[in-house]
C-alpha cells in the first residue's frame, strides 16, 4: 500500500481530476474531503461491504437446512 | 393476503405485517415492501424476510441478541425518524445471514442490522458506527 503523509489542510492526487483533502483529524479519526467528478462512485468500506453481503445473502440458500443452523444459536 | 413466495409458496399474510423499508436494503433499491415469514419448526430466531415485490427476492435474517450476549447496537436520532420512532425500546432488530452450502460457515451481518418499529413496520438498514463484524460467523464451535 502507497502511505503519503499530509498534513491538516493539505492534499493530493489520485489521477488528474481526484483530489483527496484531510480536513481535520483527532486521535482515532480523520475527516477526509474528496473532490471529484460525478461519475466517481464513492462508498464508505462497510457500505460497500455489506452491499456484497446483501446480493450473496440473497442467493437462494438451502432452506432445508435451516433447522441445522438453529442448532448454533444459544439456547 | 395472498403473496407468492421463494421458498414457502403461496403464503397468506395480514397488510398488517407489510414492513416498509423507508430506505431500502443497501443494494437492493428497488425494494420496499417485505414481510417476515416464520417456520414454526425452526422457532423465530431465524426469520425470512421476503419481497412483496419479487418472490425471489428474499434474505434469511436473525434475531442478533441469539447470536451474540454481547451486542448492544446504538441508534442515532436521524436514523430513528427515518422509522418515525421515539426510542429504540420500539424497534425490533433482525440481521442479515450469508447461508453457504457448509451452515457451518454462515455468517451475519451485525455491522448493518435491520430495524423495524415495532408500531408502524417501517424498516431501515442501518450501519452502525460501532465496531461489530459485518461477517459474524454464529457457529463458535470450530
Amino acid at each position: 500500500m502507497l502511505v503519503i503523509t499530509r498534513k491538516v489542510g493539505e492534499s493530493f492526487y489520485i489521477g488528474d481530476d481526484i483530489e483527496v483533502v484531510v480536513l481535520e483529524c483527532n486521535k482515532d479519526k480523520a475527516k477526509i474531503g474528496i473532490n471529484a467528478p460525478k461519475s466517481v462512485n464513492i462508498l464508505r468500506k462497510e457500505l460497500k461491504v455489506t452491499v456484497e453481503q446483501n446480493r450473496q445473502a440473497a442467493n437462494k440458500n438451502n432452506a432445508s437446512n435451516l433447522k441445522d443452523l438453529a442448532a448454533f444459536l444459544k439456547k | 393476503m395472498k403473496i407468492e413466495t421463494r421458498d414457502f409458496g403461496t403464503v397468506e399474510i395480514e397488510k398488517t405485517d407489510i414492513i416498509d423499508f423507508t430506505q431500502s436494503i443497501f443494494g437492493f433499491e428497488a425494494y420496499k415492501k417485505f414481510v417476515i415469514i416464520n417456520d414454526i419448526s425452526i422457532g423465530t430466531d431465524i426469520m425470512w424476510l421476503q419481497s412483496l415485490e419479487n418472490k425471489n427476492v428474499c434474505f434469511v435474517v436473525v434475531n442478533p441478541f441469539a447470536v451474540t450476549e454481547n451486542y448492544n447496537p446504538v441508534i442515532t436520532k436521524e436514523q430513528l425518524k427515518k422509522v418515525e420512532a421515539n426510542s429504540e425500546d420500539s424497534l425490533s432488530f433482525a440481521v442479515i445471514a450469508v447461508v453457504p452450502k457448509d451452515i457451518k460457515n454462515t455468517t451475519v451481518n451485525l455491522k448493518s442490522p435491520i430495524i423495524i418499529n415495532n408500531k408502524n413496520k417501517k424498516a431501515l438498514q442501518v450501519i452502525l458506527d460501532q465496531d461489530y463484524p459485518i461477517k459474524y460467523r454464529i457457529n463458535k464451535g470450530e
